[in-house]
């Protein structure tokens, strides 16, 4: 199935309820019209939230940047004694 | 362990790349000692003496080990791959860069994982655990993030790092998967791994880091941008 | 550098959080509070929790659109 499809049909499910509880008014209706925005709203905090979260925990390496110095160096020595040119950039 | 014959094939795309190539090679041969392995460079005609280079070092290292399958002209990363598929002989294919942001110490551990758990893809990923991003700045590490948010909740891909482009594929599977795939740039390396993962293909995942040396390099501007909400759309109706 | 953009991290998440807290607050429990009760006048009377989303929603979607807009045409100005 199209990855689409399966977001539609959970869209769609969502809307069936939604209609559903606006039908039987067991809560009232001012209250139903406010939950599709209510819905929106949570998920955009949640994208929010996780785009924060990524980032407050963003993974750096700065000693890795400095290993990799050395490795190049080290490449660079073994290299030109076995004649490759790595003289300029 | 069947450790015998099993055999890597290292495809590196280059364009002007004529120092690190060198370095990368280098630095393979000195991680992967144990292995057998191939490294096929695709070079796309780079003006520098990118393919000289790698005639030195055919030299060096032996031309049995180091191919050198260039091309006329700047053709894009995806053919580059197919190309170098072409002439691959190992039965487990590597792919990433070559300008020296995918560091080649992480090889034996994808190669670990793939032996331990029988994967048909590990792919590198730097956002968990011992991985990481050297030389972002905040906008780059904002616009990463807000992008692997979206694609996480659009796609449910199940793979924590999709436009990674350090993998390691059985080739039977590469093969399957690359015939299938139109996008270009770095949306590509996102629709491998979304239709590998909709194919139900077995993938693990490695921490790995990634250092950005040129600052800036990869910038990401507003057209980047659009590509990869184009790219997520597309996805979103193909697979 | 680091640290900064760690707390801007922090901050994208607190707003997100408070965001969320104040409009369930302000939506789902509020109408059960009698309206003579003090927190109410820490809210906006209920029709602004549609209005104030929708927007938002409203200018968010312009502002993505005229964005996606302007970098196509850069883009095929620069083809051309």
């Amino acid at each position: 199935m199209k990855h689409i499809v399966k977001i539609m049909v959970l869209l769609v499910a969502i809307s069936a309820c939604w209609i559903g509880l606006l039908q039987t008014s067991i809560i009232p209706r001012s209250h139903t019209w406010l939950l599709p925005i209510y819905l929106i709203i949570s998920l955009g905090c949640y994208g929010l939230l996780m785009v924060g979260v990524g980032l407050m925990n963003f993974p750096t390496c700065p000693q890795e940047a400095l290993l990799l110095h050395q490795d190049i160096d080290e490449a660079k020595e073994f290299l030109k004694r076995r004649g490759v040119d790595v003289g300029s950039d | 362990m069947e450790k015998n014959n099993r055999s890597y094939s290292i495809i590196i795309p280059t364009y002007n790349e004529r120092l690190n190539i060198a370095l990368i090679v280098y630095l393979i041969f000195k991680h992967l000692q144990d292995v057998e392995f191939e490294i096929i460079v695709v070079d796309d005609g780079s003006p520098d003496g990118t393919q000289e280079v790698v005639k030195q070092l055919q030299k060096v290292y032996g031309e049995d080990r180091i191919l050198l399958r260039p091309r006329a002209k700047k053709l894009g990363l995806g053919t580059a791959y197919i190309h170098g598929l072409k002439h691959a002989s190992g039965n487990f294919v590597v792919i990433m860069d070559a300008d020296l942001s995918h560091h080649p110490k992480y090889l034996p551990s994808f190669i670990k994982k793939q032996l331990e758990t029988g994967a048909s893809i590990v792919t590198g990923t730097r956002y968990v655990k011992g991985g990481g991003v050297h030389g972002w700045n905040l906008m780059r590490k904002l616009t990463s993030r807000g992008a692997n948010v979206l694609a996480q909740t659009l796609l449910w891909p199940g793979v924590s790092d999709l436009t990674g482009s350090f993998r390691l594929y059985k080739k039977s599977v590469l093969e399957d998967i690359i015939s299938s795939v139109v996008s270009k740039g770095y949306v590509f390396q996102m629709e491998m791994i979304v239709r590998a993962s909709r194919k139900g293909y077995h993938i693990e995942e490695v921490p790995i880091t990634f250092v950005d040396r040129v600052f800036g390099s990869s910038k990401l501007g507003g057209s980047e941008i659009v590509e990869y909400l184009k790219g997520l759309a597309y996805l979103l109706v193909t697979t | 550098m680091e640290l900064a953009d760690r707390a801007v991290g922090f901050l994208l998440s607190l707003i997100s959080i408070s965001t969320f807290t104040y409009y369930t607050f302000w939506v789902i429990i509020l109408p059960f509070v009698d309206s003579d009760h003090f927190v109410h006048q820490y809210f906006l009377p209920q029709e602004y929790a549609i209005l104030v989303p929708v927007f938002a929603g409203v200018a968010l979607l312009c502002f993505l659109c005229v964005f996606v807009g302007f970098v196509m045409l850069k883009s095929k100005k620069k083809k051309a």
